[in-house]
């Protein structure tokens, strides 16, 4: 895989030395002036670092990191050797995978690193472009997915929500106490905080056990998120162990579905008008089984055509048609 | 390894501080056999050093060995769990703990031992283990099936790309669990796990990197083939060797390797002493194939409700 490096400091341009010896990677080393005509024939899922050493003030770094932010198909990290940047989370909220600080730059970037870089954006970029899905209907803000900058309090918009529930929480006290249960919904939430801000979404409520993340929709979007839901379905195991640090193996329930809703900041469900939030919450206390990921018909036509064959069509829930994944290991 | 003066310093006060000369020249002879303190020229053989200089040349005679961080994992041993029926207390153990840490090396909660942390430096003895001496591991085989078929039917750089793409694989999910890649014999490649639960590190491994081909096959998948591959897992004691050929010579690794045939493609096999040694969430996973309950080998494989 092809690393573009774009910098003109000679002690940066060490920084990756140690890769030129992966078999897995190329490095290329370009000068910042480069990039805009570079990034333009680069193929999905490359990865380029940017310099903002040498641009002379925060208005061109702002220039220049929302000009790369656009190439949505590659990966971008930032190289800001002086700290000149504030509110990282900024930038990874709107799609950079990697930042190197000047703390980092006496530390050779690590094939483990670029491991974890490629593993932080996946090439879900795949199926923004697939050809199936290029047809779509055109929604609201179809095209354009808004950063959380655009979106405002009291304005109507499309979002994408999901429901998410660590299940059986009954029979987990009672096996092991109310300690761990509490120890494991405070990770859990943790865990789901963490990973909604990777889809450019946002954990708007949280009650005991469960929230709701908001994504604002997006054609590309809703399949990201779908397939980061049938991952995380799947690996359920992998987190129970590793992630949750939980003794047995937990279930979960995740239900999806796309609506207009005005916009609060932080969960005010009970006041929110919404029948797509008022329709997942009767889902999930009415209809979802544990250990089960849901998704209403508004969202069918982004699930992947790649996974498409994973889902099984199940009983309609108050005249919407349901699909659930389909169990594994059984 | 690099080390700073100061961290050298640190260690040498730990040492002088704690430890009396006597048992420190019986720690460093764990390492140098047969270790004797030198008397400076010029000084007759009758002249005894004082501690202070003991423990400085004690500290420059196992850097000069490369074998700072066993000494440390040595002084750590007598710390928590004695020497000769006696705990030492480290002086000054904290900063060098510190010092350790901003010099790239971890501190192993189970084993209690330093070893090389994977953000810094990615080694194939994690930084401490010695050539010749035997540790337990948990091995990994991974193989590819029918890759000589893909190798007739597609282009060199379609094959390269097939065989970046499985490495890719296969590194990602064993270093992200302090696994470390011990050699590539062909599509064949061997993980090696020594640290923390090391069997439960190689199972978890298996599971992701099966779960990992399948989403290759579904989203990424470059040729017409599927990615189909084999895992084996053993555990065992082997003698270390920077040399793969020796390290190949391991019967343990043998059977890993041979166990390999055993196995379905897109399936991980695990041996009955690897599967008692995990989790019981995680044997859950696994089937096997005989009634009995005392089956030898344990398979996982991702299969969806039909």
């Amino acid at each position: 895989m092809d690393i573009y490096i774009f910098t003109d400091d000679k002690k940066t341009m060490s920084l990756f030395s140690s890769l030129e010896k992966s078999r897995d990677f190329n490095v290329i080393i370009k000068p910042v002036n480069e990039y805009k005509n570079i990034i333009k024939n680069l193929e999905q899922c490359e990865l380029v670092y940017l310099d903002i050493l040498n641009f002379k003030d925060d208005a061109e770094i702002r220039r220049n990191l929302n000009y790369i932010q656009k190439y949505k198909k590659i990966r971008c990290g930032i190289i800001d050797t002086k700290n000149r940047l504030t509110g990282i989370a900024h930038y990874f909220h709107q799609g950079f995978c990697d930042y190197i600080n000047s703390t980092e730059i006496h530390k050779p970037v690590t094939v483990q690193r670029i491991n974890e870089v490629y593993d932080f954006k996946t090439c879900d970029f795949n199926i923004k472009n697939d050809s199936r899905t290029e047809h779509l209907v055109h929604e609201k803000t179809q095209g354009k997915e808004l950063s959380w900058n655009e979106i405002s309090e009291g304005n109507e918009y499309s979002f994408l929500l999901m429901y998410i529930r660590l299940d059986r929480q009954k029979k987990l006290k009672s096996e092991f106490g109310y300690d761990f249960i509490e120890k494991m919904t405070e990770k859990f939430e943790k865990y789901i905080e963490h990973l909604s801000g990777m889809n450019n979404g946002k954990l708007w409520n949280w009650d005991v056990n469960n929230g709701i993340i908001l994504y604002p929709y997006s054609d590309s979007s809703c399949s990201n998120v779908i397939t980061a839901s049938y991952r995380f379905m799947r690996d359920t195991i992998l987190l129970s162990n590793e992630i949750l640090n939980s003794p047995v193996k937990l279930d979960f329930t995740i239900i999806l579905e796309k609506g207009e809703m005005e916009y609060h900041a932080r969960g005010m469900t009970g006041t929110t008008i919404s029948e797509a939030l008022n329709r997942i919450f009767h889902a999930a206390d009415l209809m979802a089984e544990p250990g089960n990921l849901y998704i209403f018909d508004s969202l069918f036509k982004n699930i992947p055509h790649q996974i498409n064959h994973l889902y099984v069509e199940t009983d309609d829930f108050e005249g919407h048609g349901l699909k659930r994944l389909k169990k594994y290991n059984i | 390894m690099e080390t700073t003066a100061i961290f050298l310093k640190q260690l040498q006060n730990a040492l002088s501080g704690s430890i009396d000369p006597r048992t420190m020249i019986h720690l460093t002879r764990e390492l140098i056999p047969d270790y004797e303190i030198s008397t400076p020229d010029g000084l007759p053989e009758s002249f005894t050093p004082s501690r202070v200089d003991i423990a400085a040349q004690i500290v420059k005679d196992i850097q000069s060995h490369n074998l700072i961080i066993p000494f440390i994992n040595i002084m750590l041993r007598i710390q928590f769990i004695g020497y000769m029926g006696r705990k030492y207390k480290i002086s000054g153990f904290t900063d060098l703990l510190k010092s350790l840490y901003e010099m790239g090396f971890s501190l192993d909660s189970k084993s209690g031992v330093i070893y090389e942390n994977p953000a810094y430096r990615v080694s194939r003895n994690w930084g401490i283990l010695q050539e010749g001496n035997d540790y337990s591991f948990c091995f990994m085989w991974t193989d590819l099936v029918n890759y000589s078929s893909i190798v007739r039917n597609y282009s060199k750089s379609e094959v390269q790309k097939f065989y970046s793409d499985y490495m890719h694989i296969i590194r990602t999910n064993v270093e992200k669990r302090n696994g470390r890649i011990w050699f590539v014999d062909g599509d064949g490649i061997l993980s090696a796990f020594h640290f923390s639960d090391s069997n439960q590190s190689g199972v978890l491994s298996a599971i992701e990197i099966l779960h990992t081909v399948h989403d290759y096959n579904l989203f990424s998948k470059t040729i017409n083939n599927e990615m189909q591959i084999r895992i084996s897992i053993e555990a065992g004691s082997c003698e270390y060797s920077d040399n793969h050929e020796d390290t190949k010579k391991c019967e343990i690794i043998q059977k890993t390797i041979s166990n390999e045939k055993k196995a379905k493609p897109n399936t991980a096999m695990i041996s009955r002493n690897v599967a008692m040694s995990v989790d019981e969430m995680i044997t859950s996973c696994f089937y096997t194939e005989s009634k009995s309950t005392s089956a030898d080998y344990y398979f996982y494989k991702l299969e969806w409700e039909k």
